[in-house]
């Protein structure tokens, strides 16, 4: 049995990353220190961030006897410390194997704490082989303890990712609220806007990642789901655009959409042009699942996209169908050994591979396209913006000084 | 130094069987060290007289886990019953979590892993190391005395019930996945009977279906209930019954011993309806 490298990283670790940024949130950590070590190493090299990695660090104590009152003692001292309004327990492998009685635990500190909201979620072994899911399984946590409020008619929710996406939705909303209607977006930097997604009728995920947090707002609060797709790229914001239009039968949106496609145009088909003169092959590597927004946005632009995809819950599924049928992208459902293996296989000009899961060095240097603002992917003006600069960034000068530094101290290309 | 372990179903008499064995066993001037497997940490009280010792687990957890920091007689107990046999009993619990609470299989890997870091078979010269294991092999954990070698030699108590070979047959299973890595065998069944008819035919065919023998059967008798109540074993209540003399006996089939195997195990549906098999012939 070879080995796969598709179990990339823990969930825990996006969960924390996602918790950790919301105001009055503070995640717990519920595991040995090993997996405080990684959450901690993964958050640093994920993004500059200084995410407070509260834990229990489960010691062979804890694993024989129980470490439920350790956890106990955790959630009530993380309280007194912080004062959150909620304490998200990310329950990971260890608890899980000896079976703690985590709702026990949370039952017992709410009675003492009225105030305090705990919730939690099984991370770890449960979700293996996709680390984005830490985002949709951390909110499912977070909707379960808020609560109702009116409804607004022909209001909608954006539902999208992780903490980062709050507030990342202004190149679509911006449309919708133009259009007349109220949008609520989740997730959002702080509780109490977060809290407002159950004023929502209908909700319109912007990623493949939040299907189990759409899926428990929808059962909360009685709210309608529709998947269109994923506003990234051109086609695929004016899709997503189209598609609530014609859901809420607002021809306002479709007339807003008609005139910035019709702005962007000029723009648009320049890009086109230039990959046309000189063409790219990219292939995506799965991050927190930004391969989905990323491949969207070049296969617009007419590069050939080789994507392999980390989620494959039902949007995910419906989004590659869809992205099959509109781009013609290859999408790589096989497990692989090395990133350099399918760099052999398909032989890209630029490899995208979001390196907070997991790290992995490939032996020949290859313009590798890094795009730390991925998770403002949506919207026109963020795929103009890396179509006009791509190839101009794909050829900075750090290739030709890495060359010089090969030439001069020996050694072959090795990044 | 022989190493035995004892399994059975959950309250089939055990630690009751294992500690005769035990005192038996040091009966005949051997050096004898009894480890209790089980959480609840009572196999050695009735060698110990009445008195349930401090657990290597409780010991370790006072020490943080720092094995360094434990001494041998912090947790392995000198038997006070030495007086009256030959040989010597060294005593210890693993102990474990309370009910409910924690990983009891992971405690009992400690539990060994300490006994061996500390040395103490070879420190104290021992004949015979004797393991009373919790009941089912629920996980890895209990099935710690059969892997690595710890234990050659196996033997499971069991009745005539349906319930209880069934469990034995588990046991079984357990074995034979174990004997290629550590070299453990079966060496049989012992009878811990209920009263039930022609239940020692239903163990020696039990035995015989699974590939092995019986190695002794200890009568139903009320005088072994009262040991339990009275802290003490057979062999200083009663040891002129016939009670005692099955105790002795047993022992004697296990110490001169020579027939291991590799056990079949049986899966539930099969087991059944041979168990239905033979009952309704004895009923006929």
């Amino acid at each position: 049995m070879s080995l796969k490298s598709y179990e990339h990283c823990c969930s825990s670790l996006q969960a924390l990353a996602t918790l950790g940024k919301v105001e009055g949130i503070i995640p717990l950590l519920h595991g040995p220190q090993p997996c405080a070590y990684q959450c901690q190493i993964g958050s640093m090299t994920c993004r500059p961030s200084r995410l407070l990695t509260a834990g229990t660090l489960i010691k062979k104590s804890e694993v024989i006897f129980g470490g439920e009152e350790n956890l106990k003692k955790q959630i009530i001292n993380m309280y007194r410390q912080y004062q959150p309004k909620i304490i998200v327990i990310i329950n990971t492998c260890v608890p899980q194997l000896i079976g703690e009685d985590i709702k026990g635990v949370i039952n017992e500190v709410e009675q003492e704490i009225p105030e305090l909201k705990v919730t939690y979620f099984d991370s770890g072994f449960n979700f293996p082989k996709a680390m984005p899911l830490g985002n949709d399984v951390a909110w499912v946590s977070i909707v379960r303890v808020l609560e109702p409020m009116k409804k607004v008619k022909g209001s909608i929710g954006l539902v999208g990712r992780s903490g980062q996406d709050a507030g990342a939705f202004t190149p679509v909303d911006t449309f919708l609220k133009e259009a007349g209607i109220p949008v609520f977006g989740f997730p959002a930097p702080h509780l109490t806007e977060m809290q407002k997604i159950s004023q929502a009728e209908i909700l319109f995920p912007v990623h493949v990642v939040p299907f189990l947090t759409c899926k428990e707002i929808s059962e909360r609060f009685n709210s309608k789901v529709e998947y269109i797709e994923v506003p990234s790229g051109i086609r695929g914001t004016s899709g997503f655009l189209r598609g609530v239009a014609d859901i809420l039968k607002n021809q306002k949106i479709h007339d807003l959409v008609d005139q910035e496609e019709d702005n962007i145009r000029p723009r648009f088909q320049a890009i086109k042009r230039r990959f046309a003169e000189d063409p790219v092959k990219v292939l995506i590597v799965y991050g927190p699942a930004s391969e989905f927004s990323l491949s969207k946005i070049l296969a617009d632009f007419g590069a050939e996209v080789i994507m392999v995809p980390s989620m494959r819950n039902k949007f995910a599924q419906m989004e590659k169908e869809l992205q099959k049928k509109r781009y013609g992208l290859t999408i790589v459902e096989e497990d692989f050994d090395l990133l350099e293996d399918l760099n052999e296989m398909y032989k890209p000009d630029v490899i995208f591979c979001e390196v907070q899961g997991r790290v992995e060095i490939i032996p020949k240097l290859m313009p590798v396209f890094c795009n730390m603002m991925y998770l403002t992917a949506y919207g026109y003006d963020f795929a103009l913006d890396i179509g006009e600069n791509f190839h101009n960034a794909m050829k900075r000068g750090v290739l030709a000084n890495w060359k010089d530094m090969v030439k001069r101290y020996g050694g072959e290309l090795h990044a | 130094m022989r190493q035995i372990a004892i399994y059975g179903k959950g309250g089939i008499g055990k630690s009751m069987v294992s500690s005769h064995i035990s005192f038996a066993l040091a009966n005949k001037g051997l050096k004898v060290m009894h480890v209790g497997c089980d959480p609840k940490h009572d196999s050695t009280r009735l060698l110990l007289m009445g008195k349930m010792p401090k657990t290597i687990l409780d010991t370790l957890r006072k020490k943080n886990f720092a094995i360094q920091h434990v001494a041998r007689d912090e947790v392995v107990f000198e038997s006070p019953l030495k007086l009256e046999c030959d040989g010597k009993i060294y005593c210890a619990e693993s102990g474990g979590p309370d009910p409910g609470l924690g990983c009891g299989g992971k405690g009992v890997i400690e539990a060994i892993e300490t006994l061996q870091h500390l040395n103490v078979y070879r420190e104290l010269e021992l004949d015979v190391v004797l393991y009373d294991v919790l009941g089912d092999v629920v996980c890895g954990g209990f099935s710690m005395p059969i892997r690595q070698g710890y234990a050659e030699e196996i033997y499971i108590v069991s009745s005539g019930e349906i319930e209880v070979l069934f469990a034995a047959s588990n046991i079984c299973k357990a074995i034979s996945r174990f004997t290629s890595r550590s070299g453990a065998k079966l060496g049989g069944i012992i009878g811990n009977l209920r009263e039930l008819k022609n239940e020692e035919d239903i163990l020696n065919k039990f035995a015989e279906l699974l590939g092995t023998h019986v190695v002794g059967f200890i009568p139903y008798s009320e005088i072994i209930k009262e040991c339990s109540g009275k802290g003490m074993t057979l062999f200083q209540l009663a040891p002129h019954s016939k009670e005692c003399d099955a105790f002795q006996k047993l022992t004697d089939g296990i110490w001169n011993n020579k027939e291991f195997s590799v056990p079949k195990s049986i899966n539930f549906e099969d087991l059944y309806a041979w168990w239905k098999k033979l009952v309704a012939k004895r009923n006929a």
